[in-house]
């Protein structure tokens, strides 16, 4: 399949799938609902559940699968492995803390938008110190070392504050929150991440021709006019602004990130530069097909959408794995 | 004509000197075959060249002016540099991977032109790797692999091409074709460094050979020069037979020298 004819497909799958999220949930308001509504005859609560409920949810889902999507393309164009994922670099767990903090505090039920404003500042937090033990260094190999060791260290701080949690209920709405989630989000919340996935999406997309040229190695991209230390400035503030505002709205979403780049990296001739668009389009359809099969499940009980995530996409990299091995016997 | 010289390079890593003071001229028409033995900087030069180690003292300068303060693009268009051992990170196509070598030509905003992908047949051509093109470069054997890295660095057509090891672990045909294909680019008048072990490889198809021992330079000339008895028993510690036939020099070792 040529490149422009998959990147068709992919965006047609993303919008069939918008239409699809916009038009499924527990409430009776299907796809005849969607077309009074935009022919404008559709009643008051048709209109508040298909442009305050699920609106949200299907725009958030395309920024957030979109940005999980991109990171993991250019993260693992970057590090040259295909196990590389978003979170790498420490921004999801530094994130993840700084809202669990404004949980942990009460800072939360203090304003609508507390607690994505804390994990923001919480993976500012993280990708600081990311930059300051990564130093001026330009090998991939320092970067993950950084990023283990944030990761490490925010997943210590978010446990002493669950060990801490003033009750069980407390307790449990840390943890539900760290599922991840899309649902009960407003357009305030689109609002504030849009910002920050959009320009950090930008910044990752400058970045395909020099991990094209890592496809040779660090010496030989260098040798071909790759600035290793501007690159590399550009991933990290670029995955930070994505992520960490993709994070501090939605939890953390696994799988997205490392499943999708590894999915489609063969229908894109493995071209690190061609894999960029596509794998946001692919995160993107991913991610509002799995928010649409937890409204489809979630009869009593909410699934939280990292849990489908995560549910789909372990057995889908088993498979993966296993395919690999077959190849490579 | 000079094309890239160094002067009194130095360079040490943890404490020791990997480079102790080398200056180094090359002329655009020579292959100038690196050669010394293992340890003796010639990995580590070829990346000073390259502009890859930014060296503890001297200078490189690329027709006069220093590397060092050359923009990133115009330096990768002047120096192209073929790694030891170079291997493809994805399963690309070979024309993909050959392709890259153009990156220091294209502008920020504007994919290959018609000149960059006549630069990209020229070197498949050049490397007779053409009827490959569309393999995916993890399934190619160890003498295609090689053939296509050096298309990739040929892609380039710049004026300095350093190559680290080309030839190594390749039978001696391949090792004939790619050394070939390296003489036919130095008379198209491209100036080239090659570091080569094979010293009968080395003598037969490189003008002027360097022979480096503890990060000096031991000698520079001719190779029937540079390997003489003297150099060869001194600098890599051999007894060999040398001689000429069909006009060129051979070097076949046969013991290591008595310690004198």
């Amino acid at each position: 399949m040529n490149r422009a004819a998959l990147t068709a497909l992919l965006v047609i799958t993303v919008a069939v799938l918008f239409v699809a999220s916009l038009a499924v949930g527990p409430a009776a308001v299907g796809i005849e609902s969607l077309g009074k509504f935009l022919t404008g005859r559709a009643g008051e609560a048709e209109r508040i559940i298909i442009v305050e409920v699920r609106l949200p949810r299907a725009l958030l889902a395309v920024l957030i699968g979109g940005a999980l999507g991109l990171a993991g393309a250019v993260l693992q164009g970057y590090l040259r492995n295909p196990l590389a994922e978003p979170g790498l670099i420490g921004v999801s767990a530094s994130g993840a803390f700084g809202a669990v903090l404004t949980l942990y505090t009460g800072i939360a039920s203090a304003f609508a938008l507390a607690l994505p404003l804390g994990g923001i500042l919480g993976a500012a937090m993280g990708v600081v110190a990311v930059q300051i033990l990564a130093g001026r260094d330009t090998s991939a190999f320092t970067l993950i070392l950084s990023g283990i060791a944030v990761t490490s260290f925010a997943g210590a701080l978010t446990a002493l504050a669950l060990n801490l949690a003033p009750s069980p209920f407390a307790a449990l709405e840390i943890v539900f929150w760290m599922m991840g989630s899309l649902a009960d989000r407003s357009l305030d919340h689109v609002a504030l991440a849009a910002p920050f996935i959009a320009l950090g999406a930008g910044i990752l997309l400058t970045t395909g021709r020099a991990l094209d040229a890592l496809t040779l190695g660090e010496d030989t991209a260098a040798t071909l006019g790759v600035d290793g230390t501007s690159l590399r400035r550009r991933i990290i503030a670029g995955t930070a602004l994505a992520i960490g505002a993709a994070t501090a709205v939605a939890g953390a979403i696994g799988f997205v990130g490392l499943v999708v780049p590894h999915l489609l990296r063969p229908l894109t001739g493995h071209r690190p530069a061609a894999l960029l668009v596509t794998s946001a389009l692919g995160g993107a359809a991913l991610t509002l097909a799995a928010d649409i099969i937890v409204r489809v499940l979630s009869a009593g009980a909410e699934i939280k959408l990292g849990v489908v995530t995560a549910l789909i996409g372990a057995p889908f990299f088993l498979w993966l794995v296993l395919s690999a091995r077959r190849r490579l016997a | 004509m000079t094309r890239l010289s160094a002067r009194g390079i130095r360079h040490a890593f943890q404490g020791r000197e990997v480079l102790a003071g080398v200056d180094f001229d090359l002329s655009g028409g020579e292959v100038v075959g690196l050669i010394g033995p293992n340890g003796a900087g010639k990995t580590t030069l070829m990346r000073v060249l390259a502009g890859l180690i930014d060296p503890g003292a001297g200078e490189v300068a690329f027709d006069g002016s220093p590397i060092a303060g050359l923009a990133t693009e115009a330096r990768a268009r002047a120096i192209s540099y073929l790694a030891q051992a170079g291997a493809a990170q994805w399963a690309v196509t070979v024309e993909t991977l050959v392709g890259l070598g153009r990156l220091p030509h294209l502008g920020p905003f504007r994919g290959p032109g018609p000149a960059d992908r006549d630069a990209v047949d020229r070197a498949l051509a050049a490397c007779d790797v053409k009827m490959i093109r569309d393999r995916p470069v993890n399934r190619l054997s160890g003498g295609e692999r090689a053939r296509v890295m050096l298309a990739r660095a040929l892609a380039v057509e710049a004026p300095v091409l350093l190559a680290d090891e080309p030839v190594a672990g390749l039978d001696p045909a391949h090792a004939i074709d790619v050394m070939a294909v390296l003489g036919a680019r130095a008379k198209a008048g491209a100036a080239i460094v090659v570091v080569v072990h094979d010293l009968t490889i080395a003598a037969r198809h490189c003008d002027r050979l360097v022979l480096m021992q503890d990060g000096r330079i031991a000698a520079d000339g001719r190779p029937g020069a540079v390997l003489s008895e003297s150099n060869l028993a001194h600098v890599y510690g051999i007894r060999a037979l040398t001689g000429t036939a069909e006009g060129a020099p051979y070097v076949i070792p046969l013991s290591r020298a008595n310690p004198t």
